[in-house]
């Protein structure tokens, strides 16, 4: 009996064995389970306002803000260290530079609209703030902090020229509907940067405020909310744009909620190794609404064409609109090489606006989706720099169609001297493209990238063909240490 | 000037649009002068071909006289294009082999023996004229017309068998295949003019170039001029045009030496999509996949395989269950895999490795000797590799020279989920598990005992439910049925196959079909409405018409008439024949994911291995077919009818050969188990008897235990 006992056990204890230890150890692969779930930000709960501002008027913005402070004392001091508020980033020493310096969207250029100095009303009207007319806008005057704009949940809340809402708004019964921001009001300025809706991003348009899943896993299939990415602590919200920061810090990432090796096949977890997820998940952006790729300013000013929003405009010159766009595919290490205002270009060679920084050879950067628009702009042809030109308003281009005069008005602005003599010059600036994540089955699949036809420019990107063929940068890195 | 700077600028942005690839919004008006959206080389696209010459036969440049392309002497300056051409069955389709004309009629009746050329397939069912038949049917240029289209040029088409170029036979007074064809109103031969239409050389073309232009090449093989097809295939290139008087060479094409850049020609290793000129759906087309219900699309119509990388479920057509279709129709397609990554030439030097044991010494692990590439440029061997296939029909003697699956597997590395490994590998294929269904549909049968309408056979598929052609049909796909054949290791192996039923007519006890002129003469008037004795009988609700569904074979009545309406065509004793082709099926090659793993999938009654398989509708004048054996191992199975009529096929398996647990059951395993059982029970009882006997007899002796 005694012996039968002992038997049990050891059987018991080879079984148990085998099922904890031999069987988990024969299913095992190289990836990590993947459970983004618990990590996904909860929503805020929404709190009933209707009967809070019970015997207030609001008549203006500024007036409601007041009513918000009263119960969220802290709310605008925490808003005004924002870059939402100041339009500047913390101090950074950019990239070829020694001194740190704050750059942000009131102080940068781009070529789009190329600069807010000279035109603040016609930019300030997506500012989270009240009347930013002109540069002597008072940065800490609490009252002036939009609150309505990243909270209403009424629908009705606009905004128009430096940030003040439009006429005959209810701001009572916007106040009312107040709660955590929805995509609605990040999408009110963010889906339509560059004056109009998928104009400048390709990745943020209107189609994700009521996307399907196609358009965007997150936001069409689990109807995610900005925040829920773009976590937020104290009004500052974690993301940034390559167009106006230079550092990889306060970023978000895929890997905040997913696994790093989360797929079921090993091969296309090593692909992790070279590429941003986004690299795959993101094949093409602009799904729905095609988005700008091209502006020529120099064309600007003929009345001989026909005014198209998509095509050509006086004020603005010709534009190329793409719909479906594939990205184009850079090595990136989370760094940008930003110009300043100023910063000497040679007019002979494209002008790199934001170009991201990384090669092959650094074992941080990773290929990352760009979306890439090029321009024409106006340049100092003496000074050998990248012209403010006054567009809005009395005396702008938009008005008066006169180049030079828009130079000196913006030169005035900006505090750049205007020689007199302008020309065009290229210039290029990408977005990382992160939004409209497709679903799975319409991630990039290897002929997409590795068939003779495929989108990688392998030769571009510093391969020395295919990597499916000719090995990968690990391959590239042992041949260059054997050698 | 103005405009020329415009079309600059359409092209620029075309350049971007090209560099985008997407929709662009409409850029007539742009002005948009950039120089870094300037469209680049993409990478890939480019070839280290030299530029070409072109020359006629003659060996003048073709602008000199607006002769046609000879490329037999324009490739023939730098590649041996005479050794190409007779080291290539697709070319030869047959001619090179063994004496065709030597064999008996009864065996080219058989199907496996030169299919394109003398042999007979049901799917095409005419075939070339042996000088031996007793009546001409398809004479070689008519044959050239009609199966030129899936044929690459040279051998045949450009030779007679006497080794002769067509161009040079002289007609004598002697009715021959190689020099007349049929005229069908008076089924009288008449000599075919060669030295108007010339031979179809080999068309390097068709195989080499990115987008052919087949069309055209087909255009020109059907209106006779044969000369003239390696030109046609270059109309959309744009260096030749097509004309109301033949063909004139784009002299702005060509440069001062005649020849014509390789950036224009964009020669290279054959493309998987010119395959599909051919053989079958393999491309990474711009536009869905479709199902084209053709014999141009030959492998997809046999098997309803698509070599494609395209995930099933973008595809174009109509298929069930299609948003969960993620898989892409061929796994290898997927993961970049080409037709000539496995069926490559045999001499290519990157893949002509030995392996240890092959052909090598034994302290040998490697041979690192190679054929220079120079040599192997001027005389690739175009016989390529291939595999074990029982609807082979030319070069079997490359039968299973390409990799097969576990030449580049390693399936015990994986398949941890499996049991006895060793045994389903040896008794099973690869594709077995791995092509455990076809999405598309494929041949079913084909009837030639009637013609509809527009002269064709009676054509079924299956995994469609409707109408092959309605594009509301859906596509169910199929489960192909599994049959012993030779595998890639020279194995039998049971294997995914489709079965293709055929009936025809033939005369007396000829196994092979009567011609084609008189089956349509016997059902046909000469203004092409059926003839008033065969509407009379066809059909069957009087309106004086016969619909597809009346086209039935069934009554003796319809019977009798058919033979007699044949004997009016000078056909003797006809009698109807059915035969039952099995066709392979290697490509369609689910990922692992979409494999089968169920053990239950065929360890159960009436599981997949041995299921009844469907055939067709009814069995024409009650015939029933005969399985033909595609390959050394025995396909064996019976061919039944159920209450409806409808043919099924019942695979025997052979229970020596293979015992599957919980499918198949044996009597004297059954018999076994049953005597161990009552021997069991019977020793227990005897033992438990005696013990108590023997109990019993102590007690009763007074004794303790």
């Amino acid at each position: 009996m005694r012996s039968m006992l002992v038997w049990s056990k050891i059987l018991l204890a080879i079984s148990t064995y085998w099922v904890l230890v031999v069987s988990q150890a024969r299913g095992k692969t190289q990836s990590e389970p993947d459970a983004p779930w618990s990590r996904v930000e909860k929503r805020a709960d929404l709190t009933n306002h209707t009967r809070l501002f019970e015997g207030m008027r609001f008549s203006d913005g500024p007036s409601v803000t007041r009513a918000c402070l009263t119960c969220h004392p802290e709310a605008a001091t925490q808003v005004m260290k924002t870059s939402h508020w100041n339009w500047l980033g913390e101090p950074q020493t950019l990239p070829g530079r020694s001194e740190p310096v704050r750059i942000g969207k009131r102080n940068l250029m781009n070529n789009f609209c190329i600069s807010i100095e000279s035109n603040w009303p016609k930019c300030t009207v997506c500012h989270a703030g009240y009347g930013w007319q002109d540069e002597r806008f008072d940065f800490a005057n609490q009252e002036l902090v939009d609150c309505l704009v990243c909270h209403d949940r009424s629908g009705t809340y606009a905004k128009t020229l430096a940030g003040i809402p439009e006429k005959d708004i209810d701001l009572m019964l916007v106040a009312k509907s107040v709660g955590p921001p929805t995509r609605d009001n990040c999408g009110w300025c963010h889906f339509n940067g560059g004056g109009g809706d998928a104009v400048k991003h390709g990745d943020l348009d209107g189609s994700l405020a009521k996307p399907v899943e196609r358009i965007d896993i997150h936001m069409g299939r689990l109807d995610f909310q900005c925040t829920q990415c773009h976590r937020t602590r104290e009004h500052r919200i974690s993301g940034k744009m390559i167009s106006v920061n230079t550092s990889d810090s306060n970023q978000i990432g895929c890997t905040d909620c997913h696994s790093r090796s989360p797929h079921r096949i090993e091969r296309i977890n090593r692909h992790a190794g070279a590429l941003a997820c986004q690299s795959c998940h993101v094949p093409e952006v602009a799904k729905f609404q095609a988005t700008k790729v091209a502006w020529d300013w120099s064309t600007a000013g003929r009345d001989t064409q026909q005014n198209d929003p998509h095509r050509y405009l006086k004020a603005k010159g010709s534009f190329l609109y793409v719909k479906k766009l594939i990205p184009k595919y850079m090595w990136f290490n989370g760094r940008v090489d930003r110009y300043l205002k100023g910063d000497r270009i040679n007019p002979d060679e494209v002008v790199h606006i934001n170009l991201p920084m990384g090669r092959i050879e650094e074992p941080d950067a990773k290929i990352w989706p760009f979306k890439v628009h090029r321009a024409k702009q106006p340049y100092d042809v003496e000074n050998a720099y990248l012209l403010v030109p006054k567009t809005w308003g009395a005396g702008g281009y938009w008005t008066d169609f006169d180049w030079n005069q828009a130079a000196e008005l913006g030169s005035e602005a900006s505090g750049l001297p205007f020689s007199g003599k302008m020309g065009f010059v290229e210039t290029d600036m990408v977005w990382k493209l992160t939004h409209m994540v497709a679903p799975a089955r319409d991630a990039l699949r290897c002929v997409d990238c590795h068939a003779g036809s495929g989108r990688m420019d392998w030769l571009s990107l510093g391969y020395d063909g295919d990597p499916a063929l000719v090995g990968g940068r690990k391959h590239r890195r042992q041949l260059l240490r054997n050698q | 000037m103005k405009n020329l700077i415009l079309i600059s600028v359409t092209w620029l942005l075309g350049g971007a649009g090209g560099l985008y690839a997407q929709d662009t919004v409409e850029a007539d008006e742009l002005r948009v002068t950039l120089k870094s959206i300037r469209p680049k080389l993409i990478p890939g696209a480019k070839s280290l071909h030299p530029d070409v010459v072109f020359l006629t036969r003659d060996g003048r440049k073709v602008l000199d006289d607006n002769g046609a392309l000879s490329l037999e002497k324009s490739c023939g300056a730098c590649h041996d294009t005479q050794y190409i051409e007779k080291h290539n069955y697709h070319a030869q389709v047959g001619l090179s082999e063994a004496s065709i004309e030597a064999a008996g009629p009864q065996e080219h009746a058989q199907v496996g023996d030169f299919v394109m050329l003398r042999g007979f397939d049901p799917l095409i069912y005419r075939r070339l004229s042996r000088s031996t038949d007793e009546k001409l049917d398809l004479g070689k240029a008519a044959w050239i017309q009609l199966l030129g289209p899936r044929h690459v040029g040279g051998g045949p088409a450009f030779r007679a068998q006497n080794g002769k170029m067509l161009e040079d036979l002289k007609v004598g007074a002697e009715v021959s295949p190689e020099t007349h064809v049929l005229e069908p109103k008076t089924k009288t031969p008449r000599p075919w003019d060669y030295q108007k239409s010339g031979g179809v050389e080999l068309n390097c073309l068709l195989c080499h170039m990115q987008n052919p232009d087949n069309r055209e090449r087909i255009d020109a093989l059907e209106q006779g001029r044969f000369r003239w097809a390696s030109t046609a295939t270059l109309v959309r290139s744009g260096i030749v045009a097509r004309t109301e008087a033949g063909f004139t060479w784009n002299r702005k094409m060509f440069d001062a030496r005649g020849a014509v850049t390789n950036q224009v020609l964009k020669l290279s290793d054959p493309p998987s999509d010119n395959c599909r000129l051919c053989h079958a759906k393999a491309c990474r087309c711009s536009d869905p996949v479709v199902f084209e219900n053709s014999l141009q699309n030959w492998s997809a119509e046999t098997t309803g395989t698509i070599f494609s990388p395209e995930p099933m479920r973008k595809s174009g057509m109509n298929l069930s269950g299609k948003p969960s279709l993620n898989s892409a129709w061929d796994v290898h397609a997927e993961r970049l895999l080409g037709c000539i990554d496995c069926h490559h030439a045999p001499n290519n030097p990157a893949y002509n490795q030995k392996d240890a044991g092959e052909d090598m010494q034994d302290h040998l692990r490697f041979d690192a000797r190679r054929l220079g590439i120079e040599a192997y440029l001027r005389r690739p061997d175009h016989n390529l590799v291939k595999g074990f296939v029982t609807q082979t029909v030319v070069a079997r003697a490359y039968d299973g020279t390409m990799r097969g699956c576990r030449d580049c597997h390693r399936p015990e590395a994986v398949h941890e989920f499996l049991p006895f490994k060793k045994t389903h590998f040896e008794k099973l294929s690869c594709q077995t598990c791995h092509i455990p269904k076809i999405f598309a549909p494929a041949r079913s049968s084909t009837d030639w005992t009637l013609l509809d309408a527009d002269g064709q056979p009676l054509v079924a598929h299956r995994g469609v439910s409707g109408e092959i052609n309605d594009p509301l049909s859906i596509i169910d796909g199929y489960q192909p049925v599994l049959l012993w054949h030779v595998d890639d290791q020279d194995v039998c192996r049971l294997g995914p196959h489709n079965l293709v039923t055929s009936w025809f007519w033939s005369q007396g006890d000829q196994e092979s079909p009567i011609r084609y002129i008189d089956l349509y003469n016997a059902l046909f008037e000469q203004d092409g409405g059926y003839h008033p004795q065969v509407i009379a009988g066809f059909d069957a609700n009087s309106d004086g018409r016969i619909g597809l569904d009346e086209l039935r074979l069934d009554t003796d009545e319809k019977i009798n008439l058919m033979k007699k309406r044949l004997e009016t065509q000078g056909v003797e004793q006809p009698t109807v024949r059915a035969l039952m082709h099995p066709y392979t099926i290697a490509h369609g090659v689910l990922s692992a994911d979409m494999a089968v793993k169920s053990c239950d999938e065929c360890h159960r009654p009436a599981a997949r291995i041995g299921k009844m398989y469907d055939l067709a509708r009814y069995a024409p004048a009650g015939v029933m077919p005969r399985l033909l054996q595609g390959s050394d191992c025995e396909m064996a199975g019976t061919v039944l009818t159920d209450q409806d009529g409808a043919l099924k096929y019942k695979p025997d398996l052979g229970i020596e050969k293979l015992y599957v647990h919980g499918a198949v059951r044996l009597g004297w395993t059954d018999l076994l188990g049953l005597i161990v059982l009552l021997a069991t029970g019977l020793g227990v009882l005897l033992h438990g008897g005696l013990r108590g006997f023997t109990t019993r007899m102590r007690k009763s002796r007074g004794g303790g235990s």
